[in-house]
């Protein structure tokens, strides 16, 4: 039987293919901005029920890098951490917050007193026994799977081919 | 961090040259290709050192270096801990191969199972479950190649995205499952070296004490284990890995390729060699708000603390790492999908008297038109990897029961196990969008679970086991 070839034509696109992506290979930012935009702003979620969430940045002028700044209060009376964004991204996520209010705002990087707004995120996780009837729940489940695989194999699983099961 | 680890001409340089390597590696293997079989099941005769090292490798995936450390970001300890817990769903595969191989010796796909077992309406079910697992799948898999070069290097996603899937698309094309199984044994080889050194490297240089102060000072959920959303995520995750094994054709392909004697010790192994893995690359996660690093996105983390402690060479590690375990589940999925479409849907519907090389044929164009529709479903990078993911979680949960019971019992018919896969479905997808991702592949399983012990209980009939032993032109 004559095995079906796989076209030549393969081999060139997969060489023009490579070519042109080679070129397009520079490492530019993944949210490169063209002009200088006037509004300097920070947006986050509300709420959040797991302690994580991201927190975007827009408007922020092409060479300036910026930070993020957490504090507990709205006044921001004392600064309680810092958060720099990776590379020249505009977003960055945070995670493993207590419940509670927390206060963030954004600042221009070699700047003192150029700041965003202000936004406010609320974390309140799930109820402790809500988590632990869903954890109780998939235990039982994973049990009975268990159970219902081990009897069935050990019943049927070397059983020859002429007598396969129940 | 202010800058990337890598240069994006020397991340683009990697890929090309392993690219290369694959493809020139996937032609030759591809030589050996006499039949449709010898291309979709590698001709039924893999040992146990390839079917070991595949097994580990193709579950070795974007999950488990990427999202691992993503989940761990989110939710702590549980989540590196609970997502290791996957594992189960190989171990427990490895008895489900045995009684594959009994009842199915010229089988193909786990569709020819359903279809043979519980009939059309069954399988029709079952092949939508599937695509959108593929789907979701391979979408995942692309989004990570460009993912990963985009957080080490700042190079364009789209790009990233695009090379892994045509080098994949190409090797893949070229040697079947017999270049995925062999590609497979040699990335598995450099995962575990990788991660091993990079978890050590990271260890040795940023200390677990300070890891620890700093995470209970200003991030204390992330040590918890009561933290409620993470309590919630376990068990979803645990039937989310149970169902993706359990129903997908990657699996069911390599258990009717690996040969008989190799096949419960293959699976048991990989599973036992899987299970730390995504442990050590979850633990990198923990190192990031020590070392000041808060990704743009939280699949970025993995990656990004990696090469901020190792520098450009650690950088090149973990590209290479990650690059590998993309690709090992990338070409298994592709070849496999391709699989169950060529036969369950071009042979067994549309065109009954395809010759061996016709499928051949068709199982290559089939190839590169999931490639193509993936790239097109990866341009728009709708979400992180983890919620499309469980998206996919109350899909494929719904399978779990009704194909345990339906390997073994007869007394399950092919009414239930319909009824069981579409509620659990329905059901699970309500939860997801009512509730939350944590619940759904749980409920989708509960579901099932109970719909198809229903089944067995009310059932009057006994399925005739020798209807699975279908020979080729049936």
């Amino acid at each position: 039987m004559r095995r079906p070839e796989v076209s030549r034509p393969l081999y060139v696109f997969s060489l023009l293919f490579f070519i042109g992506l080679f070129y397009q290979a520079t490492p530019l930012p993944v949210q490169a901005q063209t002009s200088k935009v006037k509004e300097f702003k920070l947006t986050a979620p509300a709420n959040s029920r797991e302690g994580y969430f991201q927190l975007l940045i827009s408007g922020v002028p092409d060479e300036a890098g910026f930070i993020v700044e957490q504090a507990a209060d709205e006044s921001f009376t004392q600064v309680m951490n810092s958060y720099t964004p990776v590379g020249s991204f505009q977003q960055l996520s945070v995670s493993g917050f207590d419940d509670g209010v927390y206060y963030f705002r954004a600042r221009l990087n070699g700047s003192e007193n150029e700041y965003s707004n202000i936004v406010q995120v609320s974390v309140s996780h799930y109820s402790l026994w809500q988590a632990l009837g869903l954890f109780t729940l998939g235990t039982v489940l994973l049990l009975s799977l268990l159970l219902t695989l081990f009897i069935l194999h050990a019943r049927y699983g070397r059983l020859t081919p002429d007598h396969k099961g129940d | 961090m202010d800058e990337f680890a890598l240069d994006a001409r020397i991340g683009f340089l990697i890929i090309v040259l392993f690219g290369l390597a694959w493809i020139t590696f996937g032609w030759y293997l591809g030589r050996q290709n006499k039949s449709h079989a010898d291309f979709a099941l590698a001709g039924r005769n893999v040992g146990f050192a390839f079917a070991s090292a595949t097994a580990m490798a193709t579950w070795v995936t974007s999950n488990t270096t990427l999202v691992a450390p993503e989940l761990t970001f989110q939710f702590g300890l549980w989540g590196m801990v609970g997502y290791s817990f996957a594992a189960i769903g190989l171990i427990l595969f490895a008895p489900i191969s045995v009684r594959i191989k009994q009842l199915l010796p010229h089988g193909y796909t786990s569709g020819d199972f359903i279809r043979l077992r519980f009939g059309h309406t069954a399988w029709l079910i079952f092949l939508i479950i599937s695509m959108v697992y593929a789907m979701g799948w391979l979408v995942s898999l692309g989004m990570a190649g460009g993912i990963l070069l985009q957080a080490l290097s700042g190079l364009d996603y789209h790009i990233g995205m695009s090379a892994i899937l045509v080098i994949c698309v190409t090797y893949t094309l070229f040697g079947g499952l017999r270049a995925v199984i062999a590609t497979d044994f040699i990335q598995a080889l450099i995962i575990i070296a990788g991660v091993v050194a990079i978890a050590f490297l990271i260890l040795n240089n940023v200390g677990l004490d300070s890891i620890h102060s700093n995470l209970s000072a200003n991030h204390p959920r992330l040590l918890d284990l009561l933290f409620p959303a993470a309590v919630m995520f376990l068990f979803n995750n645990i039937f989310f890995g149970l169902g993706e094994i359990f129903h997908s054709n990657v699996w069911w392909s390599r258990a009717l390729a690996f040969r008989k004697k190799v096949v419960f010790r293959a699976f048991l192994t990989g599973g036992l060699l899987w299970l730390p893995i995504p442990i050590v690359t979850g633990f990198i996660a923990l190192a990031a708000p020590e070392l000041g690093i808060f990704p743009a996105s939280p699949d970025m983390v993995g990656p990004t603390v990696a090469a901020s402690v190792l520098g450009s060479a650690g950088a090149m590690l973990v590209f290479i790492v990650v690059f590998s375990a993309l690709a090992s589940s990338l070409d298994s999925l592709l070849a496999a999908t391709s699989d169950l479409i060529t036969r369950d849907i071009y042979h067994k519907r549309l065109h009954p008297q395809a010759t061996d090389a016709q499928q051949l044929k068709m199982n290559r164009k089939v190839i590169v038109g999931l490639g193509a529709v993936t790239w097109l479903l990866c341009v728009p990078q709708v979400a992180t990897l983890a919620a499309l993911l469980n998206f996919t979680g109350a899909f494929v949960a719904s399978t779990i029961f009704p194909i345990v019971v339906g390997l073994y019992q007869a007394r399950l018919n092919g009414r239930y196990a319909a009824v069981a896969m579409a509620m659990g479905t329905i059901i699970g997808l309500i939860a997801y969008f009512s509730i939350g991702f944590y619940v759904a592949a749980l409920l989708s399983c509960l579901v099932s679970a109970v719909i198809t012990g229903v089944g067995v209980w009310r059932s009057r009939s006994r399925f005739d086991w020798n209807a699975l032993n279908e020979q080729e032109g049936a």
